[in-house]
């Protein structure tokens, strides 16, 4: 008899399954809510005011509706990965195209959590935060996932989903105990010309489930992944949406004090936390590892997309190559990472971000039901030709 | 005689070869012993056996079916062949006239008793300990398992050692595949000798350059009879009392022969326990240092004043007097680890008193720093395997959370799981049962579930039958 851990986690490197159902669980719940829980609801509270949480919820919608498609096309992929899909669908060249533009658009995602990662950890942890060498320790562990593979990031991902589920819980307990007044979310929609703009500008945010494309033909599915998949996805959602409505309660009213540090953190400074001890400030640090590997993921998928397109497994050193673009971004590029994530909560940003996280998980299903059908039509040629033999041999005899 | 010129002949000390001469017949014989290595009473009966019935025989084969018939005797005509035999205790005999040997079995070697390990002692449960004859330990390994299933491949490594090593394994328990890539890895290893099972390590392990260890380690029989029974391959080195079981995961650090042993809620406790020793044991100085360096908010306003009466003053910054006192206690441990016994006592007065409590009294290091690296160096020792890696890693981590804060630390301890996630020695995943979740598993992983309900192997371990009980 096979043995468990045999066949779903022990593959050699490049061989098809990396991943098993429970961590590709585990992945989805976590790019959910990482970065959605961060700036994004800071941001859309001061061009929004109170009715950023109907942004988020229709963001979070609409980053859910991709990730359905992400997944039947995981569904269907079979043991075709991502590149052998694009691959079959749009050619060699095309597909090494079409795997450049998702490589830049992850290199943007990652330096969104990047950038709001070292936002955190600058403005909320530490009082003097020299960013320019605490991101080389950031670097070093990104070039180390990007270095192993999938399954490294998978466990990695597995073992830390139990701390960083008890800190928001613990989170989200201290935030119930606070006395902040739900109804400062409403009246709802009442300038809708902010709430336009506040959407348009916003959608930047989509485009969190785009490193699935690597789970593709990597990933053991077993009859109800999808389900736990997609509910993994909705509690995420919901857990970046509940505290998006605590922050529109919280500063609905005065927008204006929600400052890029009023984050997931200081938000609570103002809550009961703050008679515990600092738990929450504790509970938000800890609960900064979901962003960490979500990073991580972001800087595994781009290797892989680069690897792809330069047609070789130098994983060393184009992780080396990523981190040292990123150092450049983050650093000489921008004076203030909290300014790439404003710059890129624009309509130029949105549009992009719309744009990828559309176009990645219907290109991977459209391959993998080209793919499908290819293998049914050789299937049924096969078939045909050997009834065909057949025939033939009992006409001569 | 020129048969046995030939056999002492290769020896740079000939001396050291015991040569007795005899007449058989017509023909001159000879026997060759190793005096230190075989039994003088053997020896001796087998020259009277020789010399009683010299006369009637002229050849080896009628020394073996009349004068040695009592005996184990082997004809072999590879002098080579016989120099190892006869380096290994065997009695030589030789004829005039004849190319080939005798070769009479006088093995006797003095071994200590058997007694319990001083690196596994227990309150409850077998004391029996291997000891460093290899026959000695298989006989203790197969009383335990009394079965025709269980396998044992010799193999002999080591160009000139020529130590014995015995493959132990269940045959229709263990994954086949596993045991191959064992016995491929050991008959590839070309190397002048081993003295111990600590050398075949680094040639078993996928990583020997990691520093955590992919091989489990027991002096016990009990223990690694139940390790056969869960499906892994035990290595036996003769001269070492140390048996190496492979595959291995991190959670049998965290596992004691005495946990089964015990009632099982008590072990479960225990075993809690453990991971939480561990994890403060490695954690803690980390912490204290962040957080005084970086972090001083989160700390409780109580204990920030006592910290801060403490420390005032003092000449060192927290990360460097943090990393003076892990430094001051390994040296310490070190040291008392290679001392005598007699001079023990004495060390301990010097390391606790003398450089402990005057280091503190002269303002040099604060109590705190002291009390933490004591519990944390405390909590280690529930783990003892452990010891070596996490005080690497503490020392690291120190490092890092003094320097980059939580931030760095949080980013230390991800890289290190990430990089012990990616260990796989013989498909076993090292983080198992945690990272990949096997639940099945969690019944002997950090709750210890009563034998009743282990009906099945752990799933963490390759095997091929992985029903345990009805």
């Amino acid at each position: 008899m096979e043995n468990q851990a045999q066949h779903l986690n022990s593959a050699p490197n490049g061989s098809a399954k990396q991943s098993t159902g429970k961590q590709l669980v585990g992945i989805i719940f976590m790019l959910a809510m990482a970065t959605k829980m961060f700036l994004l609801p800071i941001y859309l509270l001061r061009s929004t005011g109170r009715d950023a949480y109907i942004i988020m919820a229709i963001n979070g919608a609409a980053d859910l509706v991709s990730l359905v498609v992400m997944l039947a096309a995981i569904k269907k992929a079979g043991d075709a990965d991502f590149f052998e899909l694009m691959v079959g669908l749009l050619g060699k060249i095309g597909a090494k195209i079409a795997v450049a533009l998702i490589a830049l658009f992850l290199f943007f995602k990652l330096n969104i959590s990047v950038g709001e990662t070292l936002a955190f950890y600058g403005t909320n942890v530490f009082t003097d935060f020299n960013k320019t060498l605490m991101i080389i320790v950031l670097l070093v562990f990104l070039a180390a996932a990007a270095n192993h593979t999938l399954r490294s990031i998978c466990r990695l991902n597995e073992f830390f989903v139990p701390i960083v589920g008890l800190c928001l819980a613990v989170l989200i307990a201290i935030v119930i105990m606070t006395s902040f007044d739900l109804a400062n979310i409403f009246p709802a929609l009442q300038n809708t010309g902010a709430f336009k703009h506040g959407l348009i500008s916003h959608a930047s945010w989509l485009g969190d489930f785009t490193p699935l494309i690597l789970f593709v033909g990597r990933t053991k599915m077993k009859k109800h992944t999808v389900w736990f998949a997609g509910g993994a996805g909705v509690i995420g959602t919901c857990v970046a949406l509940f505290f998006a409505i605590v922050m529109s309660a919280a500063f609905g009213n005065v927008p204006t004090l929600a400052d890029t540090t009023t984050n997931i953190s200081n938000i609570l400074q103002f809550s009961m936390g703050n008679v515990y001890g600092r738990i929450d400030m504790i509970s938000s640090i800890l609960w900064s590892i979901a962003i960490f590997i979500e990073a991580a993921l972001f800087s595994y998928a781009v290797c892989r997309c680069v690897a792809f397109v330069i047609g070789k497994n130098f994983h060393f050193r184009i992780s080396l190559g990523v981190c040292a673009a990123l150092y450049i971004v983050q650093v000489f590029a921008l004076v203030d990472p909290v300014n790439f994530s404003a710059v890129y909560a624009s309509v130029y940003g949105s549009a992009i971000s719309t744009v990828f996280g559309i176009a990645a998980p219907v290109l991977a299903l459209i391959g993998a039901v080209v793919n499908n059908k290819r293998g049914k039509q050789n299937n049924d040629d096969e078939q045909n030709r050997s009834v065909g033999d057949k025939t033939f041999i009992k006409e001569e005899s | 005689m020129e048969s046995a010129e030939r056999i002492t002949g290769g020896f740079k000390t000939p001396t050291n070869i015991v040569t007795h001469e005899f007449k058989c017949g017509k023909k001159s014989g000879a026997i060759l012993v190793h005096p230190d290595l075989s039994d003088t009473q053997t020896v001796r009966a087998v020259i009277y056996a020789l010399e009683h019935c010299a006369k009637s025989c002229a050849a080896l084969d009628e020394f073996k079916r009349y004068a040695l018939l009592e005996y184990d005797v082997n004809i072999l005509s590879d002098p080579d062949e016989v120099t190892h035999n006869l380096l290994c205790g065997d009695i030589i005999l030789c004829v005039e006239g004849q190319s080939d040997y005798g070769v009479i079995n006088a093995r006797k070697y003095t071994t200590r008793s058997i007694t319990e390990p001083p690196t596994e002692t227990v309150m409850r449960g077998p004391r029996e300990g291997f000891i460093e004859d290899i026959k000695t330990n298989l006989s203790l390994l197969e009383r335990r398992l009394k079965t025709p299933d269980l396998c044992i491949d010799k193999i002999e490594i080591g160009r000139r050692t020529k130590t014995s090593v015995a493959v132990c394994y269940l045959g229709s328990v263990a994954a086949k595949h596993v045991v191959e890539k064992i016995k491929e890895r050991l008959n590839k290893i070309d190397i002048d000798g081993i003295v111990d099972s600590h050398y075949l390590v680094p040639y078993i392990e996928e990583k020997p350059l990691s520093l955590f260890t992919q091989t489990g380690i027991s002096e016990k029989p009990d223990i690694v009879a139940a390790k056969l029974l869960e499906g892994r391959v035990a290595i036996i080195v003769d001269g070492s009392p140390m048996v190496v079981t492979v595959p291995f995961v991190l959670m049998e650090e965290f596992q004691s022969g005495e946990d089964y042993y015990q009632r099982s809620t008590y072990s479960t406790f225990i075993r809690v326990l453990r991971f939480f020793a561990l994890a403060l044991a490695t954690l803690l100085p980390a912490l204290y240092v962040a957080l005084q360096n970086f972090h001083y908010t989160l700390i409780p306003v109580r204990f920030m004043v006592t910290l801060m009466t403490a420390i005032k003053g003092l000449p060192l910054s927290p990360i460097a007097e943090t990393i003076f006192v892990l430094l001051l206690f390994e040296i310490i441990r070190e040291a008392s680890v290679r001392m005598p016994r007699a001079v023990g006592m004495a060390m301990s007065i010097v390391g606790a008193l003398v450089l402990g409590e005057t280091a503190v009294n002269a303002g040099i290091i604060s109590s705190p720093a002291v009390m933490i690296t004591a519990l944390s160096s405390i909590a280690l020792f529930t783990a003892p395997n452990l010891i070596g890696p996490m005080s690497v890693l503490r020392l690291a981590f120190t490092l890092i959370g003094g320097l980059c804060g939580l931030f760095g630390l949080i980013l230390a301890v991800l890289f290190t799981v990430h990089y012990v996630s990616s260990l796989n020695a013989y498909d076993a995943p090292y983080l198992a049962p945690i990272s990949p979740l096997i639940y099945s598993d969690f019944k002997d992983a950090i709750e210890r579930a009563p034998l009743t309900a282990m009906k099945k192997r752990p799933k963490s371990i390759p095997n091929i039958n992985e029903t345990r009980q009805g």
